[in-house]
């Protein structure tokens, strides 16, 4: 029997971590969903800064003053998935879907996944900050340009263009592109073409001629957000189609990143879930931050993503307004995207797009 | 012990293989030397060589709650997914060694199956099984998933050192009276405790360090540590994840150096 | 044991009859949990897996689709390349620290070896990959190495390609490789090599004709085994490969995540499946029963 003990041993010690780290761990999984009401509030997001962005200019405040509770989930890249799942379950967990981006948002909503906005709360949105920030479904939020961003220390010249970018010819240098975000890198492909994004005739043979052109130059072809900037970072590409405000990441480090805005204007929406649990709550949300211009202009700070709310650009100091795809200088030089013609033409597009990234 | 001289050849031989098991240990050894080396630095972002120096990460990893709340919900649902799988991996055992039920050799095998699967088809199809029955995102589900993936350590460890016994030892217990349950208790399975202990910590690792399916099966409450890992890696590099590899593999070092070490040499020394 | 039970028509055996082991009936109660799981976790996905393939009421045209796809068939042989890659030089790496932990007398080789073969066990997933990535990349400690001894004057692109991702796996699945394989060599009897020694063999001899034809079995069943858990990679192919080198996995992340094609992924995974399954038992075929057995105890 003697021999009993040392499995005895661990069979207590087991019991007791567990208790331990049950009390210490800090939430459970799943929700709590409250019946309906506006006592609560949960906001799907990204993670990482971009959260800690969200809850203190936007969250914290809000909670102060309204007195409802905030609560942020951390689901980056998979919200379209998530949701799905929930909305067949029929047990939505969430209530605002924050930034999502601008192709999935469309896509959402054509598949039921995220609300038409309630006429009342439409009306008054696009009062306040004009029809352009506004979709049927949300208001455009943290907005970002998909810019050049160069890496001189490489001692490449910069392209100039999107399509000096796109010509390996004229411009020498590995390139980092994005490998995985379709809508975008079509809008790209299309100005590089020298057709316009916003035309009903677009040729897209033509603009994956230009895909194929720098596929040999190209040695990334990212599909996460930190990737854009590790990239650059660690040498693997001299020059890249990033996000603005990583590119502005590897400024603030020190490096010696150059920014050409000669890019495509990515916005993010911010929209209801389908069967939002927090209803009241939700539309309450959306109404304070359309109306909080420094609140947005605070988010627009941590960030560099742009806000909807012109009032904001005004609110903060100028270097930091510079940084934004919706300032006037980089908005102008930013091609918009197509989303009409790219849900239109999705399996082409994206198969397209494929082949040429991970085909043979 | 060699009573010829050495011929050229061997001595080749030799060097050759000792060159080889170097090579092969820098290599293996390599990442984690980097991970320790780089755990140190200060710098914003992960980068070679690091310009500055200090503990800063490993303060980060264990004071902020954004790391040590994954680690311990990790700990947590290791250790319960371990047990689950050691008592049913127990009962299986039972079943396959000490019973005359049929097909029990096959049952062992289908044990061992959920090691195999690839794991990438796997977590696919346990998505969509999650999904159709509202586990997903549930922290039993996760549970029961690793310990799902931990029976087959168990079984394989156990049934191992199951057959290694003698069991003419539970026969003598039986002929003195015992029954077979208190022959086992009191006799088999203290015998056989270094094994479960050894199965325990192996399916524990692997519920510890599992990346795959918390990305399929997991939800907004199931941050683990792997989960928090590869959001980093993905979103946003937070440098502490070298600290965090450096510690795992400090770990490793000293729990496998020092009873290796301090145990004697083998006998055909 | 029980070769004395007096059996009924029926072969079994009279519940008068004492045996050291449980009935069929206790075991099958033994067995319940473990069964209840196989239902659950094994039958129950498969079963939905092919629903998922066949839904819609399409035919063969998703599994058609993995084959005929280019995406999907450059993944297609990028993953059984490598991973046939991958498990040649998991078994002879794993071989050869197998073996030198079964043969070896120095302690400190030893203990040094063992740490070696544990610690992309217990390393963690994400951060093993990532700590191979930034081995890799193009600033990284290798590239400034060969920089600095003036052996190449660009950096080499090592991070996303077929040599990261092989690089990776094997990395992951070294401790698997070399601890079967010494479960197999503990079997050989260090006696052989001194015999064969005295007869005049030199140990390359003794080793290619006396010990190799007793571990060639269970080598090719772990070379098996490592081809077949390589196939399903998921981390490793997405992190150090991208989408440049990508796998099955990968496409099968895209469908999901990005493409929203759920059907398409549950054939995909199929396609999976059927390969390890054709590889695994292509490999009980040539290696025999008796390989798996030395494996096992």
């Amino acid at each position: 029997m003697r021999n009993i003990r040392p499995l005895a041993t661990i069979g207590a010690l087991s019991v007791a971590l567990i208790a331990m780290t049950g009390c210490a761990g800090g939430s459970d999984a799943g929700s709590d969903s409250a019946a309906g009401g506006d006592d609560k509030l949960v906001i799907a997001s990204w993670g990482g800064a971009f959260t800690e962005a969200t809850r203190t200019n936007l969250a914290e405040p809000f909670e102060e003053e309204t007195g409802i509770k905030v609560e942020i989930v951390d689901v980056p890249g998979t919200q379209v998935t998530q949701m799905q799942q929930m909305v067949d379950a029929g047990d939505v967990q969430w209530d605002v879907m924050d930034s999502l981006g601008a192709a999935d948002a469309f896509y959402m909503y054509q598949e039921g996944l995220i609300q038409e906005l309630p006429a009342e709360l439409a009306t008054s949105l696009t009062e306040t900050l004009g029809e352009e920030k506004m979709s049927e479904f949300g208001f455009t939020f943290a907005n970002l340009g998909y810019v050049i961003a160069c890496n001189n220390a490489s001692g490449k010249e910069c392209p100039d263009s999107l399509e000096g970018f796109f010509d390996p010819a004229a411009f020498p240098g590995n390139r980092e592109i994005p490998g995985e975000y379709y809508s975008q890198l079509a809008a790209a492909l299309v100005a590089a073409s020298g057709q316009d994004t916003m035309s009903d005739d677009i040729d897209l043979d033509a603009a994956l001629a230009q895909l194929s052109q720098v596929e040999p130059a190209t040695t990334v072809w990212y599909t996460s957000g930190d990737q854009q900037e590790q990239v650059l970072r660690q040498g693997e590409a001299d020059f890249g189609l990033i996000y603005s405000g990583r590119a502005y990441n590897l400024v603030d480090e020190g490096l010696d990143i150059e920014v050409n805005w000669s890019g495509v204007y990515d916005p993010g929406y911010t929209a209801i879930a389908t069967d939002a649990p927090h209803q009241a709550a939700a539309e309450k949300f959306m109404q304070w931050v359309a109306e909080h211009p420094e609140a947005q202009a605070g988010f627009a700070e941590d960030m560099s993503y742009g806000v909807p709310n012109a009032e904001a650009l005004e609110v903060m100091p100028k270097e930091a307004a510079e940084r934004l795809a919706d300032y006037p200088a980089n908005f102008e030089k930013l091609v918009q995207q197509n989303f009409t013609w790219y849900l239109a033409n999705k399996d082409a597009i994206d198969n397209g797009i494929r082949n040429i990234v991970q085909g043979g | 012990m060699a009573t010829q001289p050495v011929r050229p050849s061997e001595r080749v031989f030799s060097i050759l293989t000792g060159i080889a098991i170097g090579a092969i240990i820098v290599i293996v050894l390599a990442p984690a030397v980097l991970a320790v080396v780089l755990s140190f630095s200060t710098d914003s972002a992960i980068s070679f060589p690091p310009k500055n120096w200090g503990f800063d990460r490993y303060v980060d990893f264990f004071t902020s709650p954004q790391w040590t709340d994954p680690l311990f919900l990790s700990i947590r649902l290791g250790l319960m997914s371990a047990l689950l799988a050691l008592i049913v991996g127990l009962a299986t055992l039972i079943a396959v060694h000490r019973s005359r039920l049929p097909f029990r050799g096959g049952i062992e095998t289908l044990s061992l199956v959920s090691l195999v699967l690839p794991v990438s088809a796997y977590a696919v199809a346990m998505f969509v099984v999650y999904s159709a029955t509202g586990l997903r995102g549930t922290e039993i589900g996760i549970i029961m998933m690793y310990a799902m993936l931990g029976l087959p350590m168990v079984v394989l460890i156990g049934g191992t050192a199951i057959r290694q016994l003698n069991g003419d030892v539970e026969l003598v217990a039986n002929v003195l009276g015992a029954s077979k349950f208190r022959a086992w208790g009191g006799l088999t399975f203290p015998m056989l405790a270094p094994a479960f202990i050894a199965a325990f910590a192996a399916a524990f690792q692997l519920a510890f360090e599992e990346a795959v399916f918390i990305d399929f099966l997991g939800g907004p409450g199931l941050k683990t540590l792997p989960k928090a890992i590869s959001d980093s890696v993905r979103y946003g590099s937070d440098p502490v994840i070298t600290a965090i590899a450096a510690t795992l593999v400090i770990i490793t070092t000293v729990f496998v150096a020092i009873p290796l070490g301090v145990a004697r040499g083998r006998k055909h020394d | 044991m029980s070769s004395t039970r007096a059996h009924d028509a029926k072969g079994a055996t009279r519940s008068s009859g004492w045996h050291p082991h449980l009935g069929p009936w206790q075991g099958l109660l033994f067995a319940a949990p473990v069964l209840a799981a196989i239902a659950f976790f094994v039958v129950y996905p498969l079963v939905q897996l092919f629903i998922q393939a066949f839904s819609d009421g399409a035919g063969l045209e998703r599994f058609a689709e993995v084959f005929t796809n280019p995406v999907s068939v450059r993944a297609l042989t990028t993953t059984i390349v490598d991973s046939l890659i991958v498990a040649l030089i998991a078994v002879l790496a794993g071989g050869l620290i197998a073996w030198t932990l079964h043969a070896t007398t120095r302690r400190w080789l030893r203990v040094l070896t063992w740490i070696a073969l544990l610690i992309p066990f217990t390393m963690g997933t994400i951060v093993k990959n990532y700590s191979i990535l930034l081995l890799l990349v193009a600033n990284g400690p290798i590239n400034s190495a060969l920089l600095g001894l003036g052996v190449i004057d660009q950096p080499l692109q090592l991070l996303y390609t077929p040599i990261a991702v092989v690089y990776g796996i094997a990395y992951s699945l070294l401790p698997y490789a070399g601890l079967t394989l010494f479960s197999v060599f503990s079997h050989v009897d260090h006696n052989l090599i001194a015999s064969a020694k005295v007869l005049g063999a030199t140990r390359m001899t003794a080793l290619r004709t006396v010990i190799f034809p007793i571990v060639r079995g269970g080598m090719l069943t772990t070379a098996a085994l490592i081809f077949v858990l390589s196939l399903g990679f998921y981390v490793t192919p997405v992190l150090l490969g991208g989408l440049r080198s990508p796998f099955l996995a990968t496409v099968i992340n895209q469908q999901i995540f990005t493409l929203y094609d759920f059907p398409g992924a549950s054939a995909t995974a199929i396609v999976v499946l059927l390969i390890a399954l054709v590889a695994l038992g292509a490999a009980i075929l040539a290696g025999g029963r008796n390989a798996g057995r030395q494996m096992l105890r």
